[in-house]
This record gives C-alpha cells, sequence and structure tokens, in this order.
C-alpha cells in the first residue's frame, strides 16, 4: 500500500532518507511544473522549486499526521513563492528594466518547440494570474475544485469563477488553433 | 443538480456550456448530479456537442505543455538540504566542535615544543655584589658637586632675634666623605 504523503512527512522530520526521497520522487517535478506554468520560466520554475523543499524540510520535523493535507499545503507554499516572484518582477519592471527570457535557457522550450505549444503557453501567461492559477491547480496538477479553493484559500464558488473566466478567454484566443489542434502529450 | 423533489434538472445549453467552462470536457470530472443530465442534451444537441468539441480541444491544447522533468542536479541539491537522521546530525555536530578543538590543541602543542631555549644574555649571577656600577650610580656619584659646599648662606645670623649660631652649626658631612678615596 502506498504510504501517505503526510506519513513520509513524519518519518522525514526524523531523517528518513527513504521517506525524503520519496517526498521528492512524487512532488519535485510537479512542483517544478505548477511554477513553470504560473511564472513562464523553467528556471524561476527550478528555483521556485528548491525554495519550496527548503521550506518543506524545515516543517517536516514539526509536522503532526493530524496536520493540513500535504498536498495542499504544499502548493499553496509554492503558490506563495510563485506570487512572491511576480510581485518582484512587477517592482523590477516598475523600474524600467525590461523582463529578459533567454530561450536558450529554457529547457520547456525543447518540449513545446512547435507552434501551438507556444501559442498556448503565451494565451496562458496572458491570463490574470489568479485564473492561471486555478487553471494550472485543476487541468494541470488533477486537483478537485474544493482541493483548488483551499489551496487559493477562496470559496469553491470564487474558484470556479476564475476557471470559468479563464477557459473562456483561452478559447477565444486559442480558437484559430481549431480544428486539428495537436498531438497530446503524454504526461502532465 | 436537482429539483427540490429530487428530479434532475433540465440541463439547458449555458448551463452546459457554464459546466465545460467550470470543469473541462472530462464528464468524469462533471459535477455528479449534472452530469447524466448534461451527457444527454449533448446527445440530442448539435450546438451542445459543438459547445462540447470546442472544450475538448482547448484541453488537447493545454496538454500540448509538458513540463520536463526535474533535471538530477536539482533532485540531488534538494536532497542534500532535506533533514538527516538525529544520530547523524549528532555526528555532524561532534566532528564540527572536534575540528576546531584538534587545530587548537595542535597549535598549543607546537608552541610549547617549537619554542627556542631562552638564551643567556649576561653571566649576572658571576658578577659580585659592589662590583657592578649601575648608570644610576655614576650619574649619583658626587664628583664636582658638593651641595653641601656650594650652597649660598642665607637667612640671620643675628643672636638677638633668636636666630642660630651658623658659625656653631656643624656643617653635615660632606657626602663626599662617605665614598672612598676612589672619588676624593
Amino acid at each position: 500500500m502506498r504510504e501517505s504523503d503526510e506519513a513520509l512527512m513524519v518519518r522525514a522530520g526524523r531523517g528518513d532518507r527513504s521517506a525524503c526521497q520519496q517526498l521528492v520522487e512524487r512532488h519535485l517535478g510537479r512542483v517544478i511544473a505548477f511554477a513553470q506554468r504560473t511564472l513562464g520560466s523553467r528556471s524561476d520554475a527550478e528555483d521556485v522549486a528548491q525554495d519550496v523543499f527548503v521550506r518543506v524540510w524545515t516543517a517536516a520535523p514539526r509536522w503532526k499526521h493530524d496536520s493540513a493535507r500535504f498536498s495542499t499545503w504544499l502548493y499553496r507554499v509554492a503558490m506563495n513563492v510563485c506570487l512572491d516572484r511576480i510581485a518582484k518582477r512587477r517592482e523590477v519592471s516598475s523600474d524600467g528594466i525590461p523582463e529578459m527570457a533567454d530561450p536558450q535557457a529554457d529547457p520547456s522550450a525543447i518540449v513545446h518547440a512547435n507552434e501551438v505549444g507556444q501559442r498556448v503557453a503565451a494565451a496562458l501567461a496572458e491570463l490574470p494570474e489568479k485564473q492561471r492559477i486555478a487553471l494550472t491547480l485543476c487541468h494541470y496538477q488533477d486537483m478537485g475544485n474544493r482541493d483548488a479553493a483551499e489551496v487559493m484559500e477562496l470559496s469553491v464558488e470564487a474558484l470556479e469563477s476564475l476557471l470559468a473566466r479563464g477557459r473562456r478567454t483561452l478559447k477565444e484566443r486559442l480558437r484559430a488553433l481549431a480544428p486539428g489542434t495537436p498531438e497530446k502529450a503524454s504526461a502532465r | 443538480m436537482t429539483t427540490p423533489g429530487g428530479e434532475p434538472r433540465a440541463m439547458t445549453t449555458a448551463r452546459f456550456e457554464q459546466i465545460l467552462d467550470t470543469y473541462g470536457s472530462a464528464p468524469e470530472k462533471w459535477p455528479a448530479g449534472e452530469s447524466e443530465a448534461a451527457l444527454a442534451l449533448a446527445g440530442d444537441s448539435r450546438v451542445a456537442r459543438e459547445l462540447w468539441d470546442e472544450a475538448r480541444r482547448l484541453d488537447q491544447a493545454l496538454d500540448v505543455l509538458v513540463a520536463a522533468p526535474p533535471p538530477g542536479a536539482l533532485v540531488a541539491q534538494v536532497l542534500m538540504d532535506a533533514p538527516r537522521p538525529r544520530t547523524q546530525r549528532l555526528r555532524r555536530l561532534a566532528f564540527g566542535a572536534a575540528v576546531p578543538l584538534a587545530a587548537a590543541a595542535s597549535a598549543a602543542l607546537w608552541l610549547l615544543t617549537a619554542a627556542p631555549e631562552p638564551t643567556q644574555v649576561a653571566d649576572a649571577t658571576q658578577v659580585g655584589i659592589g662590583e657592578y656600577i649601575s648608570a644610576t650610580d655614576v650619574l649619583l656619584s658626587p664628583l664636582a658637586f658638593d651641595i653641601y659646599s656650594d650652597l649660598p648662606a642665607f637667612g640671620c645670623d643675628a643672636s638677638v632675634l633668636g636666630c642660630s649660631d651658623f658659625d656653631d652649626v656643624v656643617e653635615p658631612q660632606s657626602q663626599l666623605a662617605g665614598y672612598s678615596s676612589d672619588f676624593s
């Protein structure tokens, strides 16, 4: 039987290396993916993931079995770290320094190198950040609306409103892609 | 969604579109109480089917964005930051304390063993008492100046006023007298 994340956290807090390894295997890639879709930058996403896991390890020794659900807590931490980054970017942008993206430094460019991928990424990046986070949690992280609402500390109704507005905007922006949109990727 | 009587509420195209926008194209994500009616509507209505197709295309487009797996270096770094077992932590702490202590002990030992023997600059014990004349002795020696004989006389010498008779005063012995003939 698969051990729960919460039980792994308790063991990780005691310094159990195999528990730490399992948590990393289960969640590091997903946290990177979440941050990459939220921030639109792979290198930033990796920095965020490392930062998030430092917080995981700090919290582990104090983790109790009856604490919050690990995945909810983890994505809330990841979301807050991403939002901090977005706020800092805004500060930098408002200082007149243009935001530069280096496509060569972004391995994700290899993954969605085709035109559709780039257009989807651009459309997603243009969404307001809360709509983007809501869509990322529900579509990519396979979270139920209730869990996603808990991560975002919103009511389910508010989350569903964000999702509906986000999807409608994306549909309009991507309408040109229809029909025959692309090969479906196997992994999320 | 059901009526107050528990009957499934009739699905409208507007509500179907709202479900697609909120939950996506996968029926398993639709609200349990409404999915049956929604599927029925999609079976009957061409407009509903078109809406559903559009929602599917959006989901497929979103699925194009695939994140690459984490690089090995990042996995290693994250694991390096992970908590360590208590004994390992204590061992690390002990090692951390032992290194500076050992360094301090080595330095002290080196200082003790490598310090040179003090060299004797003068065989002071062989100088007899009275044989050694210090610089102070030389400076104080009354070679050319006798304080008692060279001082001018002053004060009163009238006996009627009760002054002492200076002639009777025994002149203090010159300090020259205390010295050996070597200095006189």
